[in-house]
């Protein structure tokens, strides 16, 4: 009975791998390439958040990429994820060659359906514009790392164990034809006819004991074939289902990032503007350097050991660059991070050397330089070497945290010039100072860590009423805007839309990394390390 | 006349003392709940809290006792010596000024630095929780950079100083109180050679 169940199941995944193929075969539907900012005629109340259903990419219940879809959209604060349980998504899931039951979706509120299916390289996403009843965009996304559909692997492991058995029967099947050739040959036919008829009955005995032999050979390779496929079909489930586990919990980074970069696509189809969930944030916990995929997985340390702080991105977004306390007396250096190869770069100087970031092409590092006559900002070359000057003279002062304007031409930092530390922008030759956060001189307010946005129209910053807390004051016009009052709210960090903040809050108890949708006001908790601090948001990791 | 002023200085801190508390968020934290481990907690850093407010007052001593020792010498660094050089002294909140206390542990260190012309000293300066970690490094600079200044002013060579900064990374005392705080504001001194 079993080895029937697995013969069936064998032939269904089979069936299931081929009606997968003919089905992405016949899906030839291409759109044209549409340009950022271009949204493609989905319609939707103006200013609302539309709702939207991504179909199950595998037949399996609570399947791992539209999980993390799902999520991304929702993080994304621009559309809503519409999350149905899977008997209902069953019901909604249209047989093959057939549409989508259109008023359906309509009746739950659903502007759109996101549909994905794997292709060999990647998957294949469409989205459906509900009220219009068509497919509004198709893609196909080559995604890294991606393990293999479990049908499949099924299928594959069929037809390797299908193989091997083949040639086996035809080997043994050759050996039973060659042993009936010896039998055949050696009765030799005379003309006597009551031989002649012995020697018939003979050979037909002979045949059918050869026939026999025949017949027990091929039924013992039929239980040895049973035997040995069920055996590969429950190794390659285990390794599936392994697999799927591993997928589902922990996929391969590249993989996770892959279905990122099509959630941001997605995103880009039903708004007009492509979402950040192909990015990570980089923090500081227990005096090392970790990374975390914008959705929270993949929470790592790139350093092992010291105390090392203020990490800050290359515009690439494959370096990092931080400051590293050395032994007792030492002061800090700057390290740069390849995060490709893993190897650090030590920028020996001696000193104090806090504070590093790099400049929108790359070509310069701003940092802070202390001394007895003051922290000031200075810039060097990529190499951390050459062509070193000094941006700011500050006579005693404190100048730090130096973030560019996204059109590299100026530099906002603090300054405790006026006594408490403000934000002043500079021209990034140290030239032009100007004070960006108005304050009241001789009352106390502090500002410090200043985050330039990737608009360039307003910079973030943390300020202290009392208790610390987020703002963000616009470039232009210098009005300032409370963003945060829950718990104290430190160092932010622009996500890539110039839209999410991530910073350090304490508004769970301990201080943890929390995504601000500076929109919606909406909080959500990154990581899950109490004392994170110093985040940098990357820019968009492309594939 | 002496007492009264003395009342009014504990006044004027007490009032300090207020005042900050006044500036607290809005949102205060709940009510700590109050178990074995939180007193036990509790009993760790009032202990160390002595133990700091312990080492204020011998500094202090030791400062009067170095005064009275007398000129430069090449002889051992007595113990007495050895505490007014490594005494902690503190700052007020965002400040890197000497205060009235501070400025006089500093005076306590220059006779000892100056009878012993072979020592040579590290200042390592800190700062409190609060406040931006990065812009938090650079006032701990400040404040070691201050006390070398004061010094140097009291006529020790500059070389013989060196100063760093740990900014917020190594507290002296764990937590998020007004003691802790005030507690953790501070330069430390360690004698890296001729002691």
């Amino acid at each position: 009975m079993i080895p029937r169940i697995y013969t069936l199941a064998a032939v269904v995944a089979v069936a299931a791998a081929i009606a997968a193929t003919r089905a992405c075969g016949q899906d030839t539907t291409t759109t044209p390439p549409v340009g950022p900012g271009v949204r493609l005629g989905l319609s939707y109340p103006r200013g609302t958040s539309p709702k939207v259903v991504v179909m199950p990419v595998d037949p399996t219940p609570g399947d791992s990429v539209r999980t993390i879809i799902q999520r991304d959209l929702d993080y994304g604060d621009r559309v809503t994820p519409l999350v149905l349980d899977d008997l209902t998504l069953m019901g909604m899931t249209p047989a093959n060659g057939q549409s989508f039951n259109y008023p359906l979706f309509a009746s739950l509120g659903v502007a759109a359906i996101v549909q994905a299916k794997r292709t060999g390289s990647g998957f294949r996403v469409a989205l459906f514009d509900v009220s219009a009843g068509r497919q509004l965009a198709s893609r196909d996304f080559r995604v890294a790392g991606i393990p293999p559909n479990r049908d499949a692997a099924l299928a594959d492991s069929i037809t390797v164990a299908i193989t091997a058995r083949e040639k086996a029967l035809r080997d043994s099947v050759q050996r039973v034809l060659r042993l009936r050739a010896d039998v055949m040959r050696k009765p030799r036919l005379t003309k006597d006819t009551r031989e002649r008829r012995f020697v018939v009955r003979d050979s037909l005995r002979r045949d059918s004991a050869a026939a026999a032999y025949l017949r027990r050979g091929i039924a013992r390779w039929e239980d040895e074939r049973r035997d040995s496929v069920a055996t590969y079909i429950g190794r390659s489930a285990a390794r599936a289902a392994r697999e799927d586990s591993t997928a589902r919990t922990a996929a391969g980074e590249g993989e996770r990032m892959g279905v990122h970069g099509i959630s941001d696509e997605v995103e880009r189809w039903i708004t007009g503007r492509s979402g950040i969930a192909a990015s990570r944030i980089t923090y500081v916990h227990s005096g090392l350097i970790r990374i975390v995929d914008s959705d929270g997985a993949n929470d790592r340390p790139l350093t092992n050991d010291g105390l090392s702080l203020s990490p800050s991105w290359h515009p690439t977004g494959k370096k990092l660059i931080y400051s590293k306390f050395l032994d007792a007396g030492g002061g800090t250096q700057l390290e740069e991070i390849d995060l490709v190869t893993g190897k650090i770069r030590k920028m020996g100087t001696g000193g104090l050397n806090i504070t590093p970031a790099y400049s929108h092409d790359g070509r310069y590092i701003v940092y802070s330089s202390g001394s007895e006559s003051g922290t000031d900002l200075m810039m060097v070359n990529a190499d951390g070497e050459t062509g070193r000057q000094r941006l700011t003279f500050g006579r005693g002062t404190d100048n730090g945290s130096p973030t560019f304007s996204p059109d590299g031409r100026q530099i906002a930092f603090f300054s405790t010039r006026s006594r408490f530390p403000q934000i002043y922008t500079i021209d990034i030759d140290g030239a032009n100072l100007q004070l960006l956060t108005p304050f009241t001189p001789g009352i106390r307010s502090y500002r410090a860590a200043p985050d330039w946005s990737p608009d360039g129209r307003a910079v973030a910053f943390e300020q202290q009423n009392g208790d610390f807390q987020v703002w963000m004051i616009s470039v232009r016009d210098k009005q300032p805007h409370r963003l945060t009052s829950e718990g104290e709210n430190e160092g932010p960090s622009w996500a890539p839309d110039g839209r999410h903040l991530s910073l350090s809050s304490t508004r769970g108890g301990s201080k943890q990394i929390w995504v601000l949708d500076t929109e919606s006001g909406r909080f959500r908790q990154l990581t899950r390390k109490p004392g994170a601090r110093l985040s940098a948001w990357s820019p968009m990791v492309r594939p | 006349m002496h007492a009264i002023a003395r009342t009014a200085g504990v006044a004027v801190i007490l009032a300090a003392l207020f005042a900050g508390c006044s500036r607290k968020p809005v949102n205060r934290p709940v009510p700590r709940r109050i178990n074995a481990d939180s007193l036990a907690l509790e009993q760790m850093r009032q202990d160390s809290i002595a133990r700091v407010q312990a080492a204020r007052a011998a500094s202090a001593a030791a400062a009067a006792a170095a005064a009275a020792a007398g000129p430069a010498t090449t002889a051992a660094v007595t113990s007495a010596e050895r505490t007014a050089m490594t005494a902690t002294v503190y700052f007020d909140l965002d400040e890197s000024a000497l205060a009235e206390e501070a400025t006089a542990a500093v005076e306590a260190k220059a006779p000892v630095l100056l009878r012993h012309p072979a020592m040579r000293v590290r200042i390592t300066g800190h700062a409190d929780s609060q406040g931006a970690d990065e812009y938090n490094l650079a006032l701990g600079l400040r404040r070691a950079a201050e006390v070398k200044r004061y010094l140097a002013a009291l006529g020790i060579d500059e070389s013989r100083i060196e100063i760093v900064t740990m900014g917020e990374e190594s507290p002296a005392v764990e937590g998020d109180t007004e003691e802790a705080y005030a507690l953790n504001r501070r330069a430390e001194f360690e004698i890296i050679a001729g002691g």
